[in-house]
């Protein structure tokens, strides 16, 4: 279960939107995925948990109306918790037909990591080798460059499966 | 009419065929049953309009087809003569999709099936050969100018437009509240400014003083009057606002006829494929409901008619010797009691044979001897929806292939319904499906667990009251309360959901559940009262979630969940509910084994629900490392592992004299035979499939391997 799939090769451009990441930090790293999944910024509100529901799923919340469930970053990576205090940044995510607020430790908002910057992903990718796309160079720290429709999709299946 | 009005007028017209051609079946069938003239009244009406509107869009080969049919309903004889016809047609109505899929033309295909309804019409139909008036008399009705058509998607939004509306109402009324709250504060102000104008008269400075105590009423008098204002303005708005919101949600029912309507041709077409006979009636098809209910009863409801054509008619001869009629009857009956919709599914067919249901259920295994003669009445009946249930030893050709019942009862409880099969009061049978009409404003019951907030429909409540110790008792190991005669289980909302322990509180708070039969007792860490919500859909995101339903937003901002009855009735009825004592369940040290951090997540939080301690490894050698320098009493593990993996993880674990008889249970997401049987050889001592995982199954195989207690 736990070899990297190949989905670099499956994915010919390995970051759309011109090279746009949406960046976050988990733990020690710096992660990135794909800008165009985030509709925006949002402050957590008091979070409801879901009944039944693994540690990477704390909760939902409601933002302007819309029920949202909050999926921690860190929690699928195997790390701590992030921090879900009142006012803590999410990225509300739109993937296909789900809405649903990506939690980490910070939101550290968009880099542009042209392809030529991009690497492909080591063997040992660390928790994230499962999602992980390559790696992108941009300042001093790299971003771990992360598919997150399938990251979303696993932690989803494995909540609950059907 | 030019290409680009034709391909937008092209989607709508093939739906609102597919909508005409199942009137005209329908309508076929009630003629079949001695439906009068007003049937082929109704019959010539929609075949007109349909072929008017085939040719306005150049469908030359269908409006030939439509043309022909129309003679042959005009030749339509009453009662049994008319059946080889009403075939007929009925065959041409199940080719008008395809053709109206196809090319304008039609081509050879449209021809014959033409030619052949004409040459049944006989020829004294052929008289008008271009356009034939309708009998009817009458035009068809323009619709177009009174209806229009919205997309489900835009009118959803609306009603939760609609829905947030009134939160934002009662919100303003809340803001009203703290308006009066501050202004009775400005007017104690103003009676200490008054006492001050008083002592300035005194001093002698009279004229200041006046103009101070004339200011002060004025104002009282002013904020006073226009808090009136504001709140009589509020009240007002809100009450616009649930008009609203009930309007569209009125608006967003669907007629249940468009489910309804095919249902008396398939139940024919069932029927003869059996060489039986049936007249299937339907009751109170214009109903509306929501949407998302229709979608749910679709599936249930041909089931159901399967099942009552395949299970419960008999074949004409022995309706005969029963002194039955030869034709069977299936009644579908919808009603409305109060905000639940009912529906019935009846038929008059041979009954619920209870011998049939014992053995089939011993032969399937589903319960024992001793305990299924024991069973009896509604309990008996109960076990059709069980997994796996078939009375048939082979499966049939329409139903009986095990899949059916327990789906029809899933798919209504998800929607918040029941389901439930009793003898009809005619000697056949009948099953009865009860469910909310409307998902979209609902009135609930808010309780706590901590600081969430979920609710459970009101109509689903019993009463809420508080538990005393000194009523609970314990019934094969599940606590359970006495009112009256009857024992009802309890269980602690928290741990049920594993959000967290019960409530320490010695008389707990809790909710009485009633799910048809089936009552519960919920212990909730508070209650926080009734109130109407609009339920939005929790999202495609969360859908699936467990006993997950929906969700509302309250007037403070939080999430409410919506939770399911049903799921929770049927759980706390499974388990052994720690309420409000300590766990009686032993407290297990697990060795958790999995390379997915969110797979011994889900696992862990379903461990520590059950009331065990979890230690987690990451691979079969850190699980391996980790037996050796810690006291466990069960190892869980999964396969597929780097380094060292579950097989052999389990296959040294049995090897060492250390670990030979610590209980192995893998926990794989492969399901295949062989898989299991690789993991029993390796020396596991039972085999769980992780996507059937429940906290249920999960416990009862530790309890087993592990025992009741040392």
């Amino acid at each position: 279960m736990p070899e990297p799939r190949e989905a670099q090769s499956a994915a010919p451009d390995p970051a759309p939107g011109e090279g746009w990441l949406f960046c976050v930090r988990a733990g020690a790293g710096r992660y990135g995925f794909d800008a165009a999944l985030v509709s925006e910024v949002v402050r957590l509100g008091p979070l409801t948990r879901l009944p039944g529901a693994p540690a990477a799923l704390p909760g939902v919340f409601t933002h302007r109306g819309e029920v949202l469930a909050v999926l921690d970053l860190c929690r699928v990576l195997g790390l701590p918790a992030a921090p879900m205090g009142l006012g803590a940044r999410a990225a509300v995510l739109r993937i296909g037909a789900w809405r649903l607020a990506l939690l980490a430790d910070a939101v550290l908002g968009l880099v542009q990591v042209p392809a030529a910057a991009q690497e492909p992903a080591p063997a040992q990718g660390g928790p994230a080798a499962r999602w992980l796309r390559g790696v992108g160079r941009a300042g001093a720290e790299p971003v771990a460059i992360l598919d997150l429709p399938a990251l979303v999709q696993d932690a989803r299946q494995r909540s609950f499966a059907p | 009419m030019d290409q680009r009005t034709r391909e937008r007028l092209l989607p709508k017209f093939r739906e609102s065929a597919a909508e005409r051609v199942e009137q005209i079946a329908a309508g076929l069938l009630r003629w079949e049953q001695g439906g009068g003239t007003a049937v082929r009244d109704e019959l010539f009406r929609e075949l007109h309009t349909l072929k008017g509107e085939a040719r306005l869009l150049g469908f030359t080969g269908l409006s030939q087809v439509l043309h022909a049919a129309e003679d042959l309903v005009k030749a339509l004889p009453e009662g049994a003569a008319a059946r080889p016809l009403v075939d007929a047609l009925l065959r041409a109505c199940d080719a008008v999709p395809g053709l109206v899929d196809g090319p304008p033309a039609g081509g050879d295909a449209t021809a014959l099936l033409a030619e052949g309804l004409r040459a049944l019409a006989g020829p004294a139909a052929h008289l008008p050969p271009r356009e034939a008036r309708p009998p009817g008399g009458e035009p068809p009705p323009p619709r177009a100018a009174t209806t229009v058509r919205v997309g489900v998607e835009e009118l959803d939004e609306i009603a939760a437009l609609a829905g947030d509306l009134l939160v934002d109402g009662a919100r303003a009324r809340g803001r009203t509240r703290e308006l009066q709250e501050l202004l009775s504060r400005w007017s104690r102000l103003g009676d200490l400014a008054l006492a001050a104008a008083d002592e300035l008269r005194h001093r002698g400075d009279g004229q200041r003083a006046d103009r101070m105590a004339r200011d002060v009423h004025l104002l009282r008098t002013d904020a006073f009057r226009f808090l009136r204002r504001h709140a009589d303005a509020v009240g007002a708005v809100e009450g616009q606002f649930a008009l609203l919101a009930d309007r569209v949600s009125q608006a967003r029912l669907v007629p249940l006829s468009t489910l309804l309507a095919g249902l008396p041709r398939a139940a024919r077409d069932l029927a003869q494929e059996q060489g039986k006979e049936v007249a299937c009636a339907i009751e109170g098809a214009d109903l509306g409901v929501d949407r998302a209910i229709l979608l749910a009863l679709g599936d249930p409801l041909v089931h159901l008619l399967r099942n009552a054509v395949d299970h419960g008619l008999e074949p004409p001869a022995e309706r005969i010797r029963a002194g039955k009629p030869p034709a069977g009857r299936i009644a579908i009956t919808a009603r409305l009691d109060g905000e639940q919709l009912e529906l019935t599914v009846e038929d008059d067919g041979r009954g619920l044979d209870a011998e049939a249901i014992r053995a089939a259920a011993q032969r399937l295994g589903l319960a024992q001897e001793e305990r299924l003669r024991a069973l009896d009445g509604p309990a008996l009946h109960d076990l059709l929806f069980l997994p796996g249930f078939t009375t048939r030893a082979e499966p049939g050709e329409v139903s009986g292939r095990g899949v059916g019942l327990e789906v029809v009862r899933r798919r209504v409880t998800e929607v918040g319904g029941s389901a439930v099969v009793e003898p009809a009061p005619g000697g056949g049978t009948r099953f009865v499906l009860r469910m909310p009409q409307s998902l979209a404003l609902l009135e609930v019951l808010l309780v706590r667990v901590e600081e969430d907030v979920y609710a459970i429909p009101a109509a689903d409540v019993e009463g809420v009251g508080r538990i005393d110790p000194v009523d609970l008792t314990e019934v094969a190991g599940l606590r359970a309360l006495r009112q009256g005669e009857r024992l009802v289980p309890v269980a602690a909302l928290g741990p049920l959901l594993s959000l967290g322990p019960a409530p320490r509180a010695r008389r707990p708070a809790a909710a009485f559940l009633r799910h048809g039969q089936d009552r519960a007792a919920i212990v909730v860490d508070g209650l926080a009262g009734e109130r109407e919500v609009a339920v939005k859909s929790p999202g495609a995101f969360l859908a699936g979630a467990p006993y997950l339903t929906g969700a509302a937003v309250l007037p403070d901002g939080r999430a409410a969940l919506l939770l399911s009855t049903p799921g929770l009735v049927a759980a706390a009825r499974r388990q052994t509910g720690p309420v409000p004592a300590p766990p009686a369940r032993r407290r297990l040290r697990v060795l958790l084994v999995d390379d997915s951090a969110i797979a011994r997540d889900t696992q862990a939080a379903l461990l520590r629900g059950l009331g065990h301690e979890v230690e987690e490894a990451v691979d079969g050698e850190d699980a391996w490392r980790r037996l050796a320098a810690g006291a466990f009493q069960a190892l869980l593990t999964d396969v597929q592992m780097p380094v060292l993996d579950g097989i052999d993880l389990a296959r040294r674990v049995r090897g060492s004299a250390r670990h030979a008889r610590l209980p192995v249970v893998i926990l794989s997401s492969l399901s295949a035979p062989e898989e299991r049987r690789r993991g029993l050889d390796a020396g596991a001592d039972a085999y769980l499939v992780k996507g059937e995982l429940s906290a249920e199954a999960l416990g009862a195989t530790l309890e087993r391997l592990c025992g009741g207690g040392r």
